[in-house]
């Protein structure tokens, strides 16, 4: 048996949490033998990690895979497993996201080689060793979204700004084990990307097709790109599909997520100011990025919706719900499926602060929509609302069942403040992020001027983490397992879900 | 006291020569001449002899004295001595007659009292004094006996007047009507003497002679019994109907559920020990305990549970206080787990979750004082219980944590088992011990105080009738035999509280004290000499066989859903946890079906709705995250039978990516949410409480097509594939192993791992976590584990980064290896009940 492994690693460096492709060749220069269909199962394949120094830090293999995304290993034996013959002269070609195998979170120069071993055949060969370069991830925006098309996937991505310029990370990951990724590309893009990621308006059992692909946009300059990530058809292929783009002439505002179809077409809105208030405009592509005539427009009483959310009910309708320019009333906006729109005002300041909150500066900091709920029988409207008065911040928390949209009783709110001595001196509360748990639960991360985050502990607001980064602005609260987790920059080393 | 004050003799005067001497004849006078006749020459002979009445002149020459009387009439002659007596019972008169000389020879004699006790001891109020007594030429006189105690306030205890006074052994039984030492003088009137007042004095005198004789003999303690005692003072239930609380109370406590003092009081330990009954038994309802609270008493159920003497269980093992030398277990009832996961992911949930649900191991301890039988001469015979004559003597109550041998555990030799467990753990008892005590100490969830550690042990005041116990400062712990009623006199009693850590260990120790007496070191002094010269350490202290705290875990019912192939290997299982102080019953486990469990009702009523009816509503109305679990179908072949469809293998899916996605797919819709909810109801359908097994196939096999690689000779390329997805410990002590996980491992690993989980313990090295570069061979949870110890049970074997290159990211712990999984010592502390995160503890064992 005479079997060769030829190993090529990218020129490098790699930013963290950035995949780490490695690229095999295995070439049979003697006589059949057989061979595992599922070579990356178990121990067939085991990258050996070396630091600087060619101190061997460890072995990482298919168990070591499965373990990185909370799933138990695979306890088959090898004897066990499918093979077909590896005929002599053959090849076997294919790539690994060394990354999918062992974090190498900590910026440094490392060495890694690939050990091949099948024992029942008798295979066992290994790859020469290959350097490369792990170098800090200064994450500068990035979005976060769990969704579920057939399964749960918590979905990121990143905009990384470094010597190289900046790159978009996108990343695929586990509900079990968030810290690790089904699957990660990266894609150069302008500096200052702010990327935003696709939610899907529909969810199927067919396959898991649309849980491993996903539309994302970023803005650049005034335009709005588009690109898809699929799931890559060969060892060549990053898996990035079409690419699309939309520009945002003055007066345009670009809201809110992106709405992946079940076609693979993806949708986005687009509000235009007018003279009195201003019109939403969708405009879509399919999926092959072929753009689509603006099939939606909806007059709304909004000149500056910021914030705006966007969300689909996965029954068809997306939902946008919006405030002027942070202040009252939110906006909710229904667009149907069959093209019809409502808009209705959902939340003014009386509701918040009564009728004697004149004078009262009451700024939004966050909405959210939580519609496509699967078991929840009572999708709604999430906000909070920052009260200020008495030189003393207050935090409005609110849940809205859109059942009830327009009626007195729709929102159920309680109020939170920060704990004496949380804030710093002339640090101000600026944004907000909300989630339910059950309509009766809602849990809030609010991000401070200082680049903090507070969360509530005993029915105030504590600091509870110090990314100190801009793009703590971006940080969000998603539910794994049942538990709140937020999506939080960190100093050099990426996103971190805690 | 001169022997003779004044002593009469009369005789007749006779004509003839006097004795031994030359008497003039004279017709006018007379003499009267009188001899003493002293028994030996010597010594001194110092009789004065005096005539009355008046006689006209007196001369003495040698042992004679000559008297002329100048009338006629009867002379009584009068002899003063120091030293000597007359014959007692001769009339010595003297007829005085003119012309006549009268001749008087007196024999002296020397008047005594002897008095020899026969016994060094007794003990009163059983036994009698005995002795003899022998007075001589005092019977005329009036002889008195009396006994005097050290500081006894008067000094006599006893006196009796008049006792015989005619020559000769009197048996002093004779003089003090068999005197079985009651006393009939001061403070003990009517009660028997006893030590504390020893030595005594027996002193029989001559009123007129004052002569006397003294003895002493002692009342001693001979030793002390340590027993188990009541909660009350007449070892009887209170009244149900009068004193319900008390006799809710004393009944937990008879059955071994530590209800705390029986006082009547409802307090939060009572209510603790209702609601562990209601644990215990089939036929109470928890929730009712806990809901009802301090009402609970009068729930008709429980105390009709309470009146049979349901559910009892055992404390300490055979029953009974182990002698001393000896060694028993005793028991904490621990089928308590997590129950969400806040609890589960806190440091110190299971601290937590032991204090809401645990008490202190209690039990009343009585010391019975003996004393020492006349007839033991030195302290080797048998005692003699003699209650009324013990008095109020201090019991000092000791509690000995000896340094923990924990050679036990595997030292790490066995290349088949490279564990750490043995020097991670004395590491953590020498960074914890507190003057050699290694017990658990407070701060660590143990009961071991910092301060005063004895005194910590022992409740004081008058929580356990009739005794009443001090703490008086220090470390010192005492209590006054009890002296009132019967039932307890004589005795000592309080209420030992040790920890509920398992692995903890006493020795609890009654030790006699007249600590604070006058006497006491005459006391100690006397017992030492009595018992032989012994050490007074190591007389009059009684002292129990080791004492170590076992934690019992039960396992309520194994369900088969489907049974698997093999049963498990329990006593693999037990063997670990046996190393952390748990006591595994797995012999009373029920064995269920999955139709058995399916239909089964609440508290087994049959009007109550099934398990299956149940968890589907609580599956139908569970909140949001659970996302897609829908309507549960159930099924016996698999537990998520027909409610779980997986979505298709897509054209780009190799099998194992679909595979895994499918894994990660069930897993996301079995989410830990819904199965704690899940075990939460198994929980609540088992009214057999304790771990509860479920052999589980979660899914129905998967169908998945393998890719051929290179289009040809592919073996096989469609498979149905069986979804381990998981082993898991859930809330409530309820482990699911997975149907086709279960057969690869070790029964010993795989049962044991996910049992630990249900009682706290976190995972160790198992890959799933966040690395820092794999640099840092450390844990998922590294403040909950040994870092050195890389062979701890709750690691995964397969592919771990984490792990130490030396050891290798895999081992076999397969059913066919040799190796073998141990937990490592921070997970055995854990289990025992040690708080492992909070300093001292050590991080990782040494090297």
């Amino acid at each position: 048996m005479t079997l060769r492994l030829d190993l090529t690693v990218p020129e490098g460096p790699f930013v963290v949490e950035h995949p780490i492709v490695l690229s095999l060749c295995l070439t049979n220069d003697g006589d059949p033998v057989a061979f595992p269909l599922d070579y990356e199962c178990g121990g067939v394949i085991t990258a050996h990690v070396y630091d600087h120094a060619g101190q061997w830090l460890g072995r990482y293999d298919g168990d070591t895979q499965d373990l990185r995304l909370g799933l138990e290993p695979e306890a088959r034996p090898d004897a066990a497993r499918p093979t077909e013959a590896m005929p002599s002269g053959a090849t076997l070609r294919w790539s690994v996201d060394l990354r999918s195998y062992v974090a190498l979170d900590v910026p440094a120069r490392h060495a890694v080689e690939v050990v091949v071993a099948f024992a029942p055949s008798g295979v066992r060969v290994c790859s020469q060793r290959c350097a490369f370069e792990v170098v800090a991830n200064h994450v500068h925006a990035f979005d976060a979204l769990l969704d579920v098309v057939a399964t749960p996937v918590l979905h990121t991505v990143q905009v990384h700004e470094g010597e190289q310029g900046a790159r978009l990370a996108a990343h695929l990951r586990s509900v079990h084990a968030p810290e690790a990724a089904w699957r990660g590309a990266t894609l150069p893009v302008r500096s200052g990307a702010q990327p935003r990621l696709a939610e899907a308006d529909f969810a199927t059992r067919a396959s898991f097709a649309h849980d491993f692909a996903r539309w994302i946009a970023w803005l650049e300059e005034d335009v709005v790109r588009l690109r898809r990530l699929g799931e890559p058809s060969g060892p060549d292929d990053d898996g990035w599909g079409p690419a699309c783009e939309k520009p945002q002439p003055d007066g345009t505002r670009w809201l809110g997520r992106p709405i992946e179809h079940a076609d693979g077409g993806v949708s986005i809105w687009l509000h235009t100011s007018a003279a009195k208030g201003g019109v939403l405009v969708r405009s879509r592509w399919d999926a092959a990025g072929v753009p689509l005539r603006d099939d939606v427009r909806v007059p709304v009483h909004v000149r500056d919706p910021s914030p705006a959310v966007v969300s689909s009910d996965g029954a068809g309708s997306t939902w946008i719900a919006c405030a002027e320019a942070g202040a009252l009333p939110v906006t909710l906006v229904r667009a149907g499926p069959e093209g019809t729109a409502t808009s209705i005002p959902l939340l003014d300041a009386t509701q918040v602060a009564g009728e004697a909150h004149a004078g009262e500066r009451l700024v939004v900091l966050g909405l959210r929509l939580e519609l496509k709920l699967h078991r929840d029988p009572s999708p709604g409207v999430l906000a909070a609302v920052l009260r200020h008065h008495d030189e003393q911040p207050t935090l409005w928390i609110g849940h809205a069942s859109l059942e009830q949209v327009g009626a007195a009783s729709a929102w159920s709110a309680r109020k939170l403040a920060p704990a004496p001595g949380a804030l710093e001196p002339g640090e101000t509360l600026v944004a907000a992020d909300l989630v339910a748990l059950s309509p009766t639960s809602i849990e809030v991360l609010v991000v401070t001027s200082n680049g903090r985050i507070l969360r509530e502990r005993d029915g105030e607001l504590h600091g509870v983490d110090d990314p100190r980064s801009p793009a703590a602005r971006d940080a969000k609260l998603v539910v794994l397992d049942g538990r709140a987790r937020m999506v939080l920059p960190t100093a050099a080393r990426g996103l971190h879900v805690q | 006291m001169p022997p003779i004050a004044m002593h009469s003799v009369r005789t007749l005067a006779q004509p003839g020569q006097l004795l031994g001497a030359v008497v003039q004849p004279c017709n006018t006078r007379g003499v009267i001449a009188v001899t003493l006749q002293y028994p030996t020459p010597d010594p001194a002979h110092d009789v004065t002899v005096e005539l009355v009445p008046l006689y006209q002149a007196k001369r003495v020459e040698g042992d004679t004295t000559y008297f002329t009387i100048g009338a006629e009439a009867d002379y009584e002659v009068r002899l003063t001595s120091a030293r000597w007596s007359a014959q007692i019972d001769v009339e010595y008169v003297a007829q005085g007659r003119l012309d006549h000389h009268t001749t008087i020879a007196i024999p002296l004699v020397v008047p005594s009292i002897t008095l020899a006790l026969q016994d060094h001891h007794f003990v009163p109020g059983v036994e009698t004094l005995r002795g003899r007594y022998t007075p001589a030429n005092l019977a005329p006189d009036t002889l008195k006996l009396t006994i005097r105690g050290t500081h006894y306030g008067g000094d006599i205890v006893y006196e009796r007047d008049a006792i015989a006074s005619a020559d000769g052994d009197h048996p002093l039984g004779a003089a003090l009507a068999d005197w079985d030492g009651i006393a009939n003088r001061g403070a003990l009137d009517g009660l028997p003497i006893n030590p504390l007042h020893s030595p005594y004095t027996v002193r029989v005198e001559a009123e007129n002679t004052h002569r006397f004789a003294e003895a002493q003999f002692h009342v001693l303690y001979h030793s002390v019994t340590l027993a188990l005692g009541t909660y009350t003072a007449d070892g009887a239930a209170p009244d149900e109907a009068g004193a319900r609380g008390r006799w809710v109370q004393y009944k937990l406590n008879q059955l071994g559920y530590f209800a705390g003092p029986v006082d009547g009081v409802i307090g939060e330990q009572t209510r603790r020990a209702m609601r562990r009954y209601a644990i215990g038994h089939p036929g109470l309802s928890e929730r009712r305990a806990r809901l009802d609270g301090a009402g609970f008493i009068d729930h008709d159920p429980f105390r009709d549970a309470l009146r049979a003497n349901q559910q009892a269980r055992p404390i300490i093992q055979h029953g009974a206080l182990p002698a001393d030398g000896g060694a028993a277990r005793i028991y904490i009832d621990h089928n308590y787990f997590y129950h969400d996961m806040p609890d589960f992911g806190h440091d110190t949930g299971h601290v937590t979750r032991d204090r809401a649900e645990l008490d202190r191991f209690e039990i009343p301890l009585e010391a019975t004082l003996l004393l020492m039988s006349r007839t033991d001469a030195d302290g080797t015979g048998v005692g003699v219980a003699a209650p009324r004559a013990v008095d109020t003597v201090d019991i000092e109550w000791e509690v000995d944590e000896a340094a923990e041998n924990t050679g036990g555990l595997p030292d790490g030799t066995d290349p088949n088992r490279p564990t750490r467990a043995r020097a991670y753990i004395d590491a953590a008892l020498v960074a914890t011990r507190g003057g050699g005590r290694t017990n658990c100490p407070s701060t660590h969830g143990g009961a071991r105080q910092a301060v005063n550690p004895n005194a910590g042990y022992f409740r004081v005041g008058d929580l356990l009738p009739p005794f009443t116990s001090t703490a008086p400062g220090g470390d010192v712990v005492r209590t006054p035999a009890y002296q009132g009623g019967d039932v307890k006199r004589g005795r000592a009693g309080i209420l030992f509280r040790g920890s509920y850590v398992a692995g903890d260990n006493y020795r609890i120790t009654a030790r006699l004290s007249f600590r604070g007496r006058p006497n006491a070191d005459a006391l100690v002094a006397a017992h030492r000499q009595a018992h032989g010269g012994a050490e007074w350490a190591n007389i009059l202290r009684a002292r129990s066989g080791r004492l170590t705290l076992w934690r019992q875990h039960r396992i309520a019912a194994v369900v088969g859903w489907p049974a698997p192939a093999a049963p498990i290997q329990w006593a693999d299982v037990a063997a670990e946890y046996e190393r952390a102080y748990c006591e595994l019953d797995h012999a009373h486990a029920i064995a269920l079906t999955a139709a058995q469990m399916r239909a089964r009702h609440m508290d087994g009523d049959p009007m109550m709705p099934t398990f299956e009816d149940t968890v589907a509503l609580c599956i139908a109305g569970s909140v949001r995250d659970d996302r897609t679990v829908g309507n549960v179908v159930w099924n016996d072949a698999s537990l998520f039978h027909t409610n779980y469809g997986a979505p298709a293998q897509g054209p780009r899916e190799t099998a194992r990516e679909y595979l895994r996605r499918v894994r990660a797919d069930a897993r996301a819709k079995i989410s830990t949410n819904f199965l704690q909810q899940f075990a939460t109801a198994v929980s609540a359908f088992m009214a057999e409480r304790g771990g509860i097994i479920i052999h589980g196939r979660w899914i129905p096999p998967v169908r998945a097509t393998h890719r051929a690689l290179w289009g040809h000779g592919a073996d096989g390329n469609v498979e149905d594939v069986e979804m381990g997805l998981m082993c898991i410990g859930l809330t409530r002590g309820v482990v699911v192993l997975s149907h086709s996980m279960f057969p690869d491992y070790q029964d010993g690993f795989i049962v044991t791992h996910e049992m630990g989980h249900s009682r706290f313990l976190n995972h160790h090295e198992t890959g799933s976590d966040r690395q820092a570069n794999a640099i840092n061979p450390s844990s998922d949870n590294p403040t909950h584990h040994d870092l050195r110890d890389h062979n701890c049970t709750m690691c995964y074997p397969h592919g771990i980064p984490s792990r130490n290159p030396r050891f290798g990211a895999s081992v076999s712990w397969g059913r066919a290896s040799p190796h073998r999984a141990m937990f490592c010592g921070k997970c055995i502390l854990k289990l025992r009940g040690w708080d492992v995160v909070t300093a001292p503890m050590p991080a990782a064992s040494p090297q």
